[in-house]
C-alpha cells in the first residue's frame, strides 16, 4: 500500500511516535535528531545556493530597514558607532563564531544599502526643474552628460529641459538643500518626459534602458526621501516596474551571451525593490486611508511570478509566509488566480499547465514567466526522456508546440540537453528519441531565442506598455 | 485607584525600589523577574497608580539612587510600567528600550547566570510591548518599526548570551522570541544567523538547553524547513517537538500537529481520524479522505473550503502538491479495476480511461495534460513504467508498479 497509518502507538506512548526507536526522545549527542543537519547553514552545499553572495545581497537588501535603526540607537556606554558594536557582539570575539563573518558581513552591506532608497528625510523640495540647477552647473563642468542631455551633442552643454537629475547613492543630510530635491509635480512631469523616450529610435534600447535605470531610481530615492505617498506616487511606482519587467525581457533578448548578464541582474534587483517598496504602499495606503488602489492585484501577480523559484533558497519571506497577509479583494481577483495556477504549475512541475498558462498571460506576466521557461523547458524534456517510450520516438513538432518555440530550437535544445533526436522511420517527422541517452543539463545557458506568442501580446508602443493596465486575455 | 498622597505615593514606590534591591543583592533572579514584568507582571500596576499619584519627581530619582548602578534602568523601567498601565504603548517601548539597554550592560558584567529570568522577563516584555507599540502606530497611519527595533536588541541580548559562561543556556530562549519577532514581521530570513549560531557553534550543545525552549525552537525550525519544501528535515524537526512536548499541553500539541499532518501527509503517511478528532484539526479531514480515495475533485475542494485557514497558517502550497500522491491513488485504483476485469493487460493503462475517470469527477483536463501528469508520476517514481506519445497509452510495470512512497520508514 502507499500509504500507511499511524501505528496505534501513537497514543499509547510517545516515545514510539518517531521511528527512530525513540531516540529522538533520550537525546544525547549522537541522537538523530540533533540539529547538527545544518539544514540551513548546509543549503549551499546541497547545490541550492546558486548565486552565492550575489543572491544575499539581494535579500539583505530588500529588508535593509531593520538595520538601519541600529545607526539611531545611541545610548549611554556605547559611544562608538552602532554598526561595529553590533558587529562586534555578534562575533563575540568568539573565534568559533568566525562563520558569522558572513552575515555580519552581509548586514554591513545592507547598512550601506538602507542609505539609497529607504531613507525618509521629511524634507520637502522646493527644484523646478528636472535636475536642479546646481548639478546641472557641475555635471556640465565634469563632462558627465548622458547622450540625452547634451545641447546639440556637445559634451559640456545642458539645459534645463535636457537634464534629469541623476541617482546619488550616498549623500548627507546635513548637505542637502531643499532646492536640490524636486517636489512631486516636477517628479511626475520628469517621469512623463522619461517615458516618453522608450519608444525612441534613435539610440539603442540599451542606451535609454539605463538612462531610465538610473533616472528613475533617482525618482524613487525622492519619492521616499519625502515620504510621499499618494495615488501619483503609487502611479510612478507602477510605471516604474513596469518599466523593469518589460526592459528584462527587451535585454535578454539583447544581451543573450554578450556576458552582459550583470546588467539584467542589476535590473532585476531594481525590479524587486521597486515591487517591495510599491507593494508596502499599497498596505500603508490602505491602513492610512482605508482605501484599496484597483491596481494591486496586478502587481501583487508579478511579485508571485517574481519569486516563483522561491524555496530553492532563503528569500526574505518565504511565499507560504507571504501569502498570508493577502487581503481578500487580491486574493479573490482573477489575476491571482491565474499567478497561484501557475505557482502551482510550477511547484508541481506541469510544465504542459506552465505553458499553456503563458497562452493565457498578458505581456508582462508573460515577460516574468519567461525567466523561467529554460527551467521548465529543462524539465520537460527531462521527463520525456525519462518517461517516453523508446520505441515510439517523440514528435518534435508536438514538444515545439507544447513548449512554445520553433521545431528547429526544440532539437537544437534538445541537442544541447544530450538527447537524442532524429527522423521516425514511420512518419518521417523528426522526433524525440526517448531513453537513448542520459539527460546532461549544458555548462551554460547559452540557447537564446525569441517566442514570437510572447511578442504578439505586446502593447503597441513601449509607452503604452508602461503607462496602462493590461486587460485579461 | 489613585487615591492617597503625594507622600503615599513615594513611599509605595520607596517600597518597591527596596523589593529591588534585595533582589538584586540576594541574586534572586526569579524575584527580580517578578519585579520587573510589564505585561501581565503583579507589579505593573502598583508602580503605575504609585506614580500616578506622586507629584515630586524628584523624590522619585533620589529613591531610585538607592538601586544604583541600575538607577536609570528603573527610572526607565517605572516609566514603561505607568505609559504601560495609560495604554501608551509606543512611550511604554521608548522607554523600555532605554531600561532594557541599561540592564543588559549591568548583566554582561555580572559572572553567573542569576539574572537570567529576569533578562527573559524583560526580552519577552520588549516583544509583547513592541507589537502593541506597532498596532498604536498603524492606527495613527504611520509605518510601524518598533518591532523591528525589538528584534535588534533581542540580537545584542544573543550575542550577550553566546557564549562559553553558564548564560549560554539561555540563549535558546532568546533565539525563540527572535522567531516570534520575526514570523511575524514577515523577515524569517533573519533567523538564518541565530539558526546557525545555534546548531554549528560548539560553545551550544543543544540538549543542555531546558526542554520548553527546545521544543518552540524545534516547532519554529520545522516550520521553516515546511515552507521551504524539506519535508525530511520538518518531519524531524516537528517530530522532536512533539514528542518532547508535554502530553497535558494540548494546545501546543495541536500547534505542532497543524504542521506535522500536511509533512506527514507529503511523505506518505495519514493520521487516523480519531487523532484529527481529538486535537480539533478537521479542516484535515478532507485531505486525508482525498489521498485515501484518489478523489482529486475532493481534494480541491477541500483546499478551496478552507483556503482561509490553510493560507493563514502557510501549509495552503503544500497541499496543493498533494494532488499528485491522490492522481497516484487514483491510478491505482483504475489499474485495480481493470485487473479484476482483465488481468492479462491490467498494466497497460489508457490514457483516456484517466481521462475519463477525471471528467467523472468533474475535473477538466486535455489528453496532453494527462501525459505530462504521467510522465511527472513516473519521474517521481510514485509509478513505474513508461507512457507512449504515439498510442496515448501508459504501460506499468509488470512487477511494484506503485512503490511505497519514499519516506523515512516510521517504525524502525
Amino acid at each position: 500500500m502507499g500509504s500507511r497509518e499511524w501505528s496505534d502507538s501513537w497514543t499509547r506512548g510517545r516515545r514510539n511516535w518517531s521511528g527512530d526507536g525513540g531516540r529522538s526522545g533520550r537525546g544525547g549527542r549522537n541522537s538523530q535528531t540533533r540539529p547538527g543537519d545544518g539544514s540551513f547553514g548546509s543549503a549551499r552545499g546541497r547545490g541550492y545556493g546558486r548565486g552565492g553572495y550575489e543572491q544575499e545581497t539581494n535579500v539583505w537588501s530588500s529588508n535593509s530597514s531593520a538595520w538601519h535603526e541600529e545607526r539611531t540607537h545611541g545610548f549611554k556606554g556605547e559611544t562608538q558607532n552602532a554598526t561595529s558594536a553590533h558587529a562586534r557582539v555578534l562575533q563575540g570575539g568568539n573565534r568559533e563564531w568566525g562563520f558569522l563573518g558572513e552575515a555580519s558581513y552581509a548586514r554591513m552591506d545592507a547598512l550601506q544599502t538602507a542609505v539609497d532608497e529607504d531613507v525618509s528625510l521629511a524634507i520637502i523640495g522646493t527644484c523646478t526643474d528636472m535636475c536642479p540647477a546646481r548639478e546641472r552647473e557641475q555635471r556640465e563642468r565634469l563632462r558627465d552628460l548622458a547622450v540625452f542631455e547634451r545641447v546639440n551633442g556637445n559634451t559640456s552643454k545642458t539645459s534645463a529641459e535636457l537634464a534629469v537629475k541623476k541617482f546619488c547613492r550616498t549623500f548627507s543630510s546635513t548637505s542637502l538643500h531643499p532646492s536640490d530635491v524636486r517636489p512631486l509635480p516636477v517628479l511626475w512631469r520628469t517621469q512623463r518626459y522619461l517615458l516618453c523616450m522608450l519608444d525612441r529610435r534613435d539610440y539603442s534600447f540599451e542606451t535609454v534602458h539605463a538612462f531610465l535605470f538610473d533616472r528613475t531610481r533617482a525618482i524613487r530615492q525622492e519619492l521616499g526621501m519625502q515620504s510621499i505617498l499618494n495615488s501619483q506616487a503609487i502611479c510612478m511606482l507602477e510605471e516604474i516596474v513596469r518599466f523593469h519587467i518589460m526592459s528584462e525581457r527587451e535585454l535578454r533578448e539583447r544581451t543573450a551571451g554578450a556576458g552582459r548578464e550583470v546588467d539584467l541582474h542589476l535590473n532585476l534587483q531594481q525590479l524587486s525593490k521597486a515591487l517591495l517598496t510599491l507593494l508596502t504602499m499599497y498596505s500603508t495606503e490602505y491602513s492610512i486611508n482605508g482605501r484599496r488602489c484597483p491596481t494591486e492585484a496586478e502587481f501583487h501577480c508579478y511579485y508571485v511570478l517574481l519569486n516563483l523559484g522561491d524555496h530553492d533558497h532563503f528569500k526574505a519571506e518565504p511565499l507560504s509566509l507571504w501569502f498570508r497577509g493577502m487581503h481578500q479583494s487580491v486574493l479573490k481577483s482573477s489575476v491571482m488566480h491565474f499567478a497561484r495556477t501557475v505557482l502551482r504549475c510550477y511547484r508541481n512541475e506541469n510544465y504542459r499547465g506552465f505553458f499553456e498558462s503563458v497562452r493565457k498571460a498578458t505581456y508582462l506576466q508573460a515577460c516574468l514567466m519567461e525567466l523561467f521557461f529554460s527551467q521548465m523547458r529543462g524539465i520537460a524534456l527531462k521527463l520525456l526522456n525519462q518517461g517516453g517510450y523508446k520505441l515510439h520516438p517523440y514528435p518534435m513538432a508536438d514538444i515545439a508546440k507544447m513548449l512554445l518555440m520553433k521545431e528547429t530550437d526544440a532539437d537544437e535544445l534538445c541537442k544541447s540537453y544530450g538527447l537524442e533526436t532524429g527522423i521516425d522511420k514511420s512518419t518521417k517527422a523528426l522526433s524525440l528519441l526517448a531513453k537513448q541517452a542520459q539527460f546532461t543539463p549544458p555548462e551554460k545557458d547559452v540557447f537564446r531565442h525569441q517566442c514570437s506568442l510572447i511578442n504578439s501580446k505586446r502593447a503597441a508602443s513601449y509607452y503604452q506598455q508602461v503607462t496602462e493596465t493590461e486587460v485579461d486575455q | 485607584m489613585a487615591y492617597g498622597n503625594n507622600t503615599d505615593g513615594s513611599r509605595r514606590l520607596g517600597d518597591y525600589i527596596s523589593r529591588v534591591v534585595d533582589a538584586i543583592s540576594s541574586q534572586d533572579g526569579v524575584a527580580l523577574a517578578e519585579l520587573l514584568a510589564v505585561s501581565g507582571g503583579s507589579y505593573c500596576d502598583f508602580v503605575a497608580s504609585a506614580l500616578d499619584i506622586t507629584k515630586d519627581a524628584s523624590r522619585v530619582v533620589r529613591q531610585v539612587e538607592k538601586v544604583a548602578p541600575l538607577g536609570d534602568m528603573m527610572l526607565q523601567h517605572m516609566r514603561c510600567m505607568h505609559c504601560f498601565f495609560h495604554r501608551h504603548y509606543v512611550d511604554a517601548f521608548n522607554a523600555l528600550e532605554k531600561s532594557a539597554n541599561a540592564f543588559l550592560q549591568e548583566f554582561r558584567n555580572w559572572e553567573s547566570a542569576w539574572a537570567m529570568q529576569a533578562l527573559h522577563t524583560i526580552v519577552y516584555d520588549l516583544r509583547t510591548v513592541a507589537e502593541l507599540a506597532d498596532k498604536e502606530i498603524t492606527e495613527n497611519g504611520k509605518m510601524p518599526d518598533k518591532l523591528k527595533g525589538a528584534g535588534s536588541f533581542l540580537m545584542k541580548v544573543f550575542g550577550a548570551l553566546a557564549g562559553k559562561g553558564p548564560k549560554r543556556v539561555g540563549a535558546l530562549y532568546v533565539t525563540c522570541q527572535l522567531f516570534k519577532v520575526y514570523f511575524k514581521l514577515g523577515t524569517v530570513h533573519l533567523c538564518r544567523s541565530v539558526i546557525r549560531s545555534i546548531e554549528t557553534a560548539r560553545v551550544f550543545d543543544f540538549e543542555e538547553f531546558p526542554t520548553r525552549d527546545r521544543v518552540t525552537y524545534m516547532y519554529y525550525t520545522g516550520r521553516l524547513e515546511v515552507f521551504n519544501d524539506n519535508f525530511v528535515l520538518a518531519d524531524q524537526k516537528l517530530v522532536y517537538a512533539l514528542s518532547h512536548c508535554n502530553p497535558a499541553k494540548a494546545s501546543n500539541i495541536r500547534m505542532v500537529l497543524k504542521y506535522l499532518i500536511p509533512v506527514k501527509l507529503s511523505l506518505g503517511t495519514l493520521p487516523k481520524y480519531s487523532l484529527l478528532q481529538r486535537y480539533n484539526l478537521l479542516e484535515y479531514k478532507e485531505v486525508v479522505q482525498a489521498l485515501r480515495m484518489g478523489d482529486i475533485r475532493l481534494l480541491r475542494h477541500a483546499l478551496q473550503t478552507h483556503e482561509d485557514q490553510f493560507l493563514r497558517s502557510g501549509v495552503y502550497l503544500v497541499l496543493e502538491k498533494l494532488e499528485l500522491q491522490v492522481c497516484r491513488r487514483l491510478m491505482k485504483k483504475i489499474y485495480i479495476l481493470q485487473k479484476q476485469k482483465d488481468p492479462g493487460r491490467a498494466h497497460q493503462v489508457k490514457m483516456d480511461s484517466v481521462l475519463k475517470a477525471l471528467r467523472w469527477l468533474n475535473i477538466d483536463m486535455d489528453i496532453d495534460e494527462v501525459e505530462c501528469i504521467m510522465a511527472i508520476l513516473i519521474h517521481r517514481n510514485f509509478i513505474k513504467g513508461y507512457f507512449s506519445h504515439k498510442s496515448k497509452v501508459v504501460v506499468l510495470s509488470k512487477q511494484d508498479a506503485f512503490p511505497v512512497l519514499s519516506a523515512r520508514p516510521l517504525t524502525s
